[in-house]
């Protein structure tokens, strides 16, 4: 299979912030790589450059080390599915399925029948196969995209927001018949998602990308767990990691429920940084009286008010307010504005066991294992608990 | 506040049915007094249809379901209005000879005259100008009107809005201002008897409609589709084959019909630019040099003119017979 390069890909555009922003990206060979982040980060619009459907202003793109800038799509030999299915509307799903493989010479029409009817059973599309699109809902018209460009032996697989519209029963099958067939068959993907959770729990890498620039590239755990700026930390999640205003003071870094000690080290990058950054997993915050706390031996403790209890069954969610000094609240808003995306609130949310009763207006002591704190800077974003490259 | 406070909805329900029924009463007494027998059956059914219009509409008034009886009335009268005339002409072209049509609903129907005008010779040399010469201009229209379309609704080229104005200005535009200079551009030629000399200023018809309605055909494909089949691989050759002709050429060829229909009607070109009969189309032809036409075996001018006309619009009716869904998409998207 073909591996992929970016090379400081840029789409630049009139006047504003680029399309694209410096993409570098290795895909290697056989791998999968989830580019994840809100919608407008350019997403869409990295595959359609990938693909050759758009031009890049600079940079390079390489498969397989060679690089195939001036190739157009029929050279470059991708499949890529669209966000909007883009099915013909006069074939039926057979011959939608069968496409673009009857596009190239030399195919055998009987291999490609065998291989269209082995996707569409995997896909549950098997007995759609005599119908029209206009006949299927939109689920199975994903369906039917996504087979259309998996029946085909292309070099590598672009897939635009490919599990969108399955319902979330089915989503999970699908996802999974789709990257054990790409396994399988050891192809190179790469495909898109607005779903943290899809990107983390799927690909063999994941790209965080907003605004056209790609904050962290890494293996799921990595960028999860090391995040290198307060993007990727704040993206990243379902409840999204906690990201309070922290102001140190000498060996203290002092947040609004709580204040922490600082080791040297920390202390040193921190420097001079009159405000900073610090991100609290909600999955990280504990119960004092929890088993899971007693083992927690360098920890940062404080109690504090239940504002709000949201009960999920497996967790819940316990939202604990806080205030704000106005002044720190305009800067916060400053770098929300610069980024364009929520990043910060009045509240933490800590996820804790279902077990404990919790109700609005107890007290509650909260323990976060201190290790499990990250300190950012505000105005670059990056992460200081993090050992400097 | 009484207790009985009539809705706005109501109020004009009650209205149109009110209007619709006062209508149908005038119609009914002016027929009943007026007219003869058998128009008079044709008036009193007419009356019937608006009365019940009116008394469904007071049943209806107070109901919620989902009707206007101002426009249920809109679409009679404009009913009555377009059958009426078709009528009177159908009764003027088969009259039979040497009898005058005085009475709206045809009596002694012949069809002698529908024989007569197929076997004409200057009608069919005027019905064949007409077409040729629709047929050239459409053949010139189109390709470019493809172009300019794709240029207008694909490329994000500076100022094509204001073009695309100018397109619909050239729609508007007077014909019978721009025909003076034309006949004298003709004449200075020496082409103002030919056929083909009419062909240039038919592309002012032809030109500007095939680029709306491309517009409008372009407006509703899919091109993304397209990017689709491109970024499947697919040559210049077969994106041409396997989208651009199963996704454009039913509408193209719609189009191609329509311009040509719009541009055989055209009678200011052909009345102000053709010197002759030979190169006059049927429209013209039709109206100014009735005389031309050999009538004296048949029952006179006018039935001839009628069974010509209504002959005239066999091809648009068949074609809003066979597409009807199609012609609406692409002469009014608003309509859904």
């Amino acid at each position: 299979m073909t591996s992929i390069e970016l090379r400081n890909l840029t789409v630049a555009h009139r006047g504003d912030r680029p399309l694209l922003d410096d993409v570098s990206l290795t895909v290697p060979s056989g791998s999968t790589l989830a580019i994840t982040g809100p919608s407008g980060a350019g997403k869409s619009l990295l595959l359609r450059v990938l693909v050759g459907l758009e031009d890049q202003t600079s940079g390079e793109i390489l498969f397989d080390d060679a690089v195939v800038n001036a190739a157009g799509p029929r050279a470059r030999d991708l499949a890529m599915v669209f966000q909007d299915y883009e099915l013909h509307p006069q074939l039926d799903v057979f011959d939608n399925l069968a496409f673009s493989s009857t596009l190239r010479r030399g195919f055998d029409k009987a291999a490609l029948a065998d291989r269209v009817r082995e996707v569409a059973e995997f896909l549950a599309i098997a007995d759609l196969l005599e119908s029209r699109p206009s006949e299927l809902d939109d689920a199975q018209r994903q369906r039917v995209a996504l087979g259309r460009s998996l029946v085909r032996d292309a070099a590598a697989y672009l897939f635009d927001a490919p599990f969108s519209a399955q319902a979330t029963r089915v989503r999970t099958h699908v996802r999974s018949v789709t990257t054990q067939w790409q396994a399988e068959n050891d192809r190179t993907s790469i495909f898109t998602t607005s779903d943290v959770a899809e990107a983390l729990s799927l690909a063999d890498l994941v790209a965080v990308m907003h605004q056209g620039f790609v904050h962290q590239v890494g293996t799921p755990r990595e960028l999860y767990e090391s995040p290198k700026d307060m993007f990727v930390a704040g993206y990243l999640g379902s409840p999204p990691m906690n990201l309070v205003p922290a102001v140190p003071k000498g060996s203290q870094l002092v947040m609004p429920l709580a204040t922490m000690l600082l080791d040297d080290e920390l202390r040193d990058r921190i420097g001079d940084r009159d405000l900073v950054v610090a991100g609290i997993r909600p999955e990280d915050c504990h119960e004092a009286m929890s088993p899971a706390a007693a083992s927690i031996s360098d920890r940062v403790e404080f109690t504090t008010r239940i504002d709000d209890v949201e009960w999920r069954g497996s967790t819940q969610l316990a939202y604990l307010g806080y205030e704000i000094e106005p002044d720190v609240e305009e800067r916060l808003e400053e770098v929300e504005d610069l980024l364009d995306f929520d990043l910060f609130q009045s509240f933490l949310v800590a996820e804790l066991a279902a077990a404990s009763a919790l109700r609005p207006g107890m007290s509650i002591r909260v323990v976060v294992p201190r290790g499990k704190v990250h300190v950012f800077d505000p105005e670059t974003g990056e992460n200081l608990t993090l050992p400097s490259a | 506040m009484t207790a009985f406070a009539v809705i706005p909805t109501v109020r004009s329900r009650l209205w149109a049915s009110g209007v619709s029924f006062a209508l149908g009463f005038g119609l009914a007494n002016y027929g009943v007094l007026m007219i003869a027998r058998p128009d008079q059956w044709l008036w009193l059914a007419a009356a019937v249809v608006l009365m019940l219009t009116g008394a469904i509409g007071i049943l209806f008034a107070d109901t919620g379901r989902a009707v206007s009886i101002w426009s249920l009335l809109g679409v009679e009268l404009f009913a009555i209005f377009t059958a009426v005339p078709l009528l009177w002409t159908f009764t003027v072209a088969t009259t039979r000879d040497g009898f005058t049509a005085r009475a709206l609903w045809p009596k002694d129907i012949s069809w002698s005259t529908f024989h007569d005008v197929l076997g004409s010779d200057p009608l069919r040399h005027a019905a064949l100008t007409s077409v040729m010469v629709s047929v050239i201009a459409t053949a010139i229209s189109l390709p470019l009107a493809l172009g300019a379309a794709y240029a207008l609704v694909r490329l994000k080229a500076r100022g094509r809005r204001i073009v695309y104005l100018f397109v619909l200005a050239a729609l508007l535009l007077p014909l019978v201002a721009l025909t003076g200079p034309l006949a004298d551009q003709l004449i200075a030629a020496g082409r103002d008897n030919s056929r083909l000399a009419l062909v240039p200023p038919e592309l002012i018809i032809t030109l500007p409609l095939s680029i709306w309605l491309c517009v409008t055909l372009f407006g509703t494909v899919s091109w993304s589709l397209r990017d689709a089949v491109r970024a499947d691989g697919a040559t210049v050759w077969q994106a041409f084959l396997r989208f651009a002709v199963p996704a454009l050429g039913p509408g193209v060829g719609l189009i191609a019909l329509l311009v040509i229909i719009v541009g055989c009607q055209d009678f200011v070109l052909g009345a102000a630019l053709s010197a002759g009969d030979a190169s006059r189309p049927l429209p013209a032809t039709l109206l100014l040099a009735t005389g031309e036409l050999d009538t004296s075996a048949s029952t006179g001018v006018s039935a001839t003119v009628a069974a010509t006309g209504l002959l005239w619009l066999v091809p648009p009716f068949l074609l809003l017979v066979v597409a009807p869904r199609k012609i609406s998409q692409l002469l009014g998207r608003s309509y859904r």
